[in-house]
């Protein structure tokens, strides 16, 4: 599905991003953890074709990805980014909508496919009640489900996402997360994410990658990354590893270093 | 919004700008009745001879003097309204206006060189003002852009302009001074008047007009994805640089060519685009056209009194849109701040 290779990026003379690899195979999620400032919006950034890498290559299904036009890409890649929407005047409706930009050719008009399509998905992520209203009235939680909607009218192949649950309470977190795990399962999307939640990311994702400085630190399934010293490596902290036991994926266990301190000098 | 509110939105207005523009026609130092003015438009639109009851003296009042210079008003009045709205969508800034961003100064310095100099002229006939003033209006608009910080912010947009505007201003007035000859003509584009404005000027402006409008109209869906941001606008497969800068040099040219004909005349484009969002909401498939089919009602009627008001002395127009439009651009400004 996604092949990157060699990816090299720099913001004037700084190295962002040495050499990165991604493979994503048809239906896959790939979580893409890592701490602040190593590198991950800047690699969602070359993905999406939203910027070009100075070294290196991106194919998309056997394509390159530069060889797109930038319609013809936006109906195979959706990406919802880490700041979301600022303050806009439009109606969820109207927005949702927009996602339907990459296949409209003549002048404005919504065909129906257009209007079915988005009532489908402001259904699917449930803020149909919504349609009328202005965007800016929303909570955060709905706010992110009217994104993802116009995300997925553009009926992606391949879904970009950073940091998708910033922002949001544990509630809308799972609820976000969730509906994109159902669609994901029922039409064969991939998904590649940054997250931030490590645990989340051993939950949802098939394949994680750590990256640290612009580099790949180690990638695989959960449970081959996400060990104790790899931790303590990329984000210096030391966690106790558990096993979820619902799901049987490593989820991490911070212990706060000062408060212990503190409660030392008590006893 | 959905085709059949658009279309009633836009009937409405319409047969509000029709009453208007026969009512503007009527009143002056002349009185004509509002029956009189549609038979002669109608004779003249359909039929080459006139009714054996109008008075010729009459038909030359509506058909040479007042009509040709409501349908002016009301084409200037469309398309700063129209630049208004581009700018407003593009910079992501409510407050954006050709006359606050200075773009209008740079038009007019433009067109004072043209007229000065007549460098060109024998070249260019007709379009050679229009001409000077797309350049001097791109000027502006990229010292304005240049000026202001990347985010644009209001601020610092607003500075700038500010800016622009003391700077075009400065050669207005200096080209003023200087100029014994040409002071009349000169001084309409520091305070806008449609005074001594005929057919030929209407015939360079609707062109101009029709034409930025169906553009404008055609990419009203990417202004409308450039408002939610250029990031989100590049995924949605947008060429954001390019349309960007297509629209910019647009909404410029339809103010220089505006501003060519009738001066500098402030706060259309603010004031229009904004009654209208507040109207109707901010999918420009609908502003477009209503702001065009308001800002020429509000301008026919601006004309209207500046024309009366001190009968039989005129006002400059700018002065009755800056009297309306700068208390709204200052409620606007309050509202900014309270976010």
């Amino acid at each position: 599905m996604l092949k990157a290779e060699g990816l090299v990026k720099y913001y004037s003379s700084r190295m962002i991003l040495d050499r990165i690899d991604v493979h994503v195979k048809r239906g896959e999620c790939l979580g893409i953890v890592g701490p602040n400032g190593s590198g991950k919006s800047t690699l969602v950034k070359l993905l999406s074709g939203e910027e070009k890498a100075d070294q290196g290559e991106i194919w998309l299904d056997g394509r390159k990805l530069t060889s797109y036009k930038p319609k013809e890409r936006a109906q195979k890649i959706a990406v919802l980014a880490q700041d979301g929407l600022g303050e806009i005047p439009f109606t969820v409706e109207e927005v949702v909508l927009m996602g339907r930009y990459p296949y409209q050719t003549k002048w404005w008009w919504n065909s129906r496919r257009d209007r079915e399509l988005a009532q489908e998905m402001m259904r699917f992520t449930g803020i149909e009640g919504y349609r009328k209203s202005p965007l800016s009235i929303l909570s955060g939680g709905e706010r992110q489900r009217a994104i993802i909607a116009k995300a997925l009218v553009q009926e992606p192949e391949l879904l970009l996402l950073d940091e998708p649950t910033t922002y949001l309470d544990i509630h809308y977190q799972l609820v976000i997360l969730d509906l994109l795990h159902q669609y994901r399962m029922e039409n064969q999307l991939t998904v590649i994410m940054v997250l931030h939640d490590l645990n989340l990311a051993a939950q949802y994702c098939d394949q994680i990658m750590m990256i640290k400085e612009g580099r790949i630190w180690t990638k695989g399934s959960p449970e081959e990354v996400f060990q104790i010293e790899a931790i303590d490596r990329v984000f210096e902290v030391e966690p106790i590893i558990l096993d979820h036991p619902k799901w049987h994926v490593p989820q991490l266990l911070l212990s706060a270093k000062r408060h212990l301190r503190k409660q030392e000098k008590i006893t | 919004m959905s085709w059949h509110r658009l279309f009633w939105w836009s009937g409405g207005f319409f047969l509000c700008f029709l009453f208007s523009i026969g009512l503007a026609v009527t009143l002056g130092s002349a009185e004509i009745s509002m029956v009189t003015v549609w038979k002669i438009i109608i004779a003249h639109l359909f039929y080459d001879t006139l009714p054996t009851d109008i008075d010729v003296a009459e038909d030359a009042i509506v058909w040479q003097l007042r009509l040709p210079r409501v349908i002016l008003a009301a084409a200037v009045g469309a398309s700063l309204a129209i630049a208004g709205v581009i700018f407003q969508g593009i910079l992501k800034n409510p407050l954006a206006d050709p006359y606050i961003l200075g773009i209008s100064s740079g038009a007019a310095t433009g067109a004072v060189i043209a007229i000065l100099t007549g460098w060109g002229a024998l070249v260019l006939g007709k379009w050679t003002v229009p001409l000077y003033a797309f350049c001097g209006a791109s000027l502006a608009l990229l010292l304005v852009l240049r000026l202001a910080d990347k985010k644009l912010r209001a601020e610092t947009l607003i500075l700038s302009g500010v800016v622009i505007q003391a700077l075009f201003g400065s050669f207005l007035t200096f080209s003023l001074t200087i100029s014994k000859d040409e002071f009349q003509r000169i001084h309409y584009w520091l305070m806008g008047s449609f005074v001594l404005r005929d057919w030929e000027h209407v015939f360079i402006l609707l062109p101009v007009l029709g034409a930025s409008f169906l553009v404008a109209w055609r990419f009203s869906r990417e202004l409308n994805l450039l408002g939610l941001g250029d990031r989100s606008a590049i995924h949605l497969g947008m060429n954001v640089g390019r349309i960007r800068l297509g629209l910019l040099l647009l909404a410029s040219f339809v103010t220089a060519v505006a501003v060519s004909i009738a001066g500098t005349i402030g706060f259309v484009g603010l004031v229009i685009p904004h009654m209208i969002r507040m109207l109707t909401g901010a999918d420009h498939r609908s502003l477009i056209p209503l702001s065009a089919l308001a800002g020429a009602i509000f301008m026919v009627w601006g004309d209207t009194a500046a024309r009366l008001l001190l009968s039989p002395r005129e006002l400059p127009v700018g002065v009755i849109t800056a009297f309306v439009g700068a208390p709204f651009f200052a409620l606007l400004l309050k509202k900014q701040q309270k976010k």
